[in-house]
């Protein structure tokens, strides 16, 4: 049996009542939803955040139809769990930009040195490459946060992010040209 | 001597390994148990029904109503049951009753 035909029987089966059915589609999908989530999320947020998506496709399992794929399905929600947590976040005041310390400033300019792909690879590495893209993202907004994330840091097509994010393909392009902008100004201002 | 938009160009490039590179932390083994209990505490999720989900019909029809709505009111100001004239003409009328009488 294909996953595609066993993801429509197990979500039947919860539709009908069996909730225990719904094991089988966490265990089939909790790595694919975790490793969304880590890249999204603080590290300490990942389970908490992963339980949610878990828990909202539950919740809006009436709403998988007929011929959707459920890794397509899940993977939306999972996305927009992440950019729902961000703009609580946001609206709450709970994003501290940080400043950058002299072992960043190190880093950058080791950046700016290194010629090969193979050292730029280790330079990412780091955790100060971590850092320094997590001060840099602290200062966007939820919504450029996670374009920026799906378009450039992922490489996903601007299509697939609309999807993702359930917004149109015009609002994902003009947001990802802002954000790209905004981000490389930050930077270039942060390098000279 | 690098250009700046080269160096922007590279660190984007580096932060792209950063983001990918984001290490897993490690997960509770009870993980899996602790989201079934959530689910279990959960109502059963409704089944939906063949149309479209209401809320979505609410936003689609929104700016169609909103049209509507907007077109009635100016239809309703060009035809107003009453002229402007003719309001005039009731107000003038009432002020001249109130200055006879001594208002």
């Amino acid at each position: 049996m294909t996953d595609v035909t066993a993801d429509r029987r197990d979500a039947d089966r919860v539709l009908a009542g069996d909730v225990n059915a719904f094991a089988n589609l966490l265990r089939r999908y909790q790595a694919q939803v975790i490793g969304i989530v880590r890249r999204h999320v603080p590290p300490d947020r990942v389970e908490e955040i992963a339980q949610d998506v878990f828990v909202r496709a539950y919740r809006s399992l009436g709403n998988f139809r007929e011929g959707d794929r459920f890794r397509q399905w899940l993977s939306a929600i999972a996305v927009r769990t992440c950019y729902d947590y961000w703009r609580r976040r946001y609206r709450r005041r709970e994003v501290a930009v940080s400043q950058l310390s002299e072992a960043h400033r190190a880093w950058l300019e080791r950046v700016g040195a290194a010629d090969a792909e193979q050292a730029w690879q280790a330079l990412g590495n780091r955790a100060e490459a971590r850092q320094v893209l997590d001060w840099a993202l602290a200062q966007l907004s939820a919504e450029d946060r996670m374009v920026i994330e799906l378009v450039h840091l992922e490489e996903q097509s601007v299509q697939e992010a609309a999807r993702l994010l359930g917004w149109s393909v015009a609002n994902v392009k003009v947001r990802a040209f802002r954000a790209r902008r905004k981000m490389h100004k930050m930077i270039k201002e942060r390098l000279s | 001597m690098k250009s700046r938009g080269m160096l922007v160009h590279r660190l984007v490039q580096v932060l792209r390994h950063a983001h990918a590179a984001r290490p897993l932390p490690p997960l509770d083994s009870r993980w899996p148990d602790a989201v079934m209990r959530r689910i279990r505490s959960l109502p059963e999720p409704a089944v939906a029904g063949g149309g479209w989900p209401f809320d979505l019909l609410v936003w689609r029809l929104a700016p169609a109503t909103g049209a509507l709505a907007l077109l009635t009111l100016a239809v309703l100001l060009q035809f107003s049951l009453i002229s402007d004239a003719e309001l005039f003409r009731l107000w003038y009328n009432e002020s001249q009753l109130l200055s006879v009488a001594g208002f």
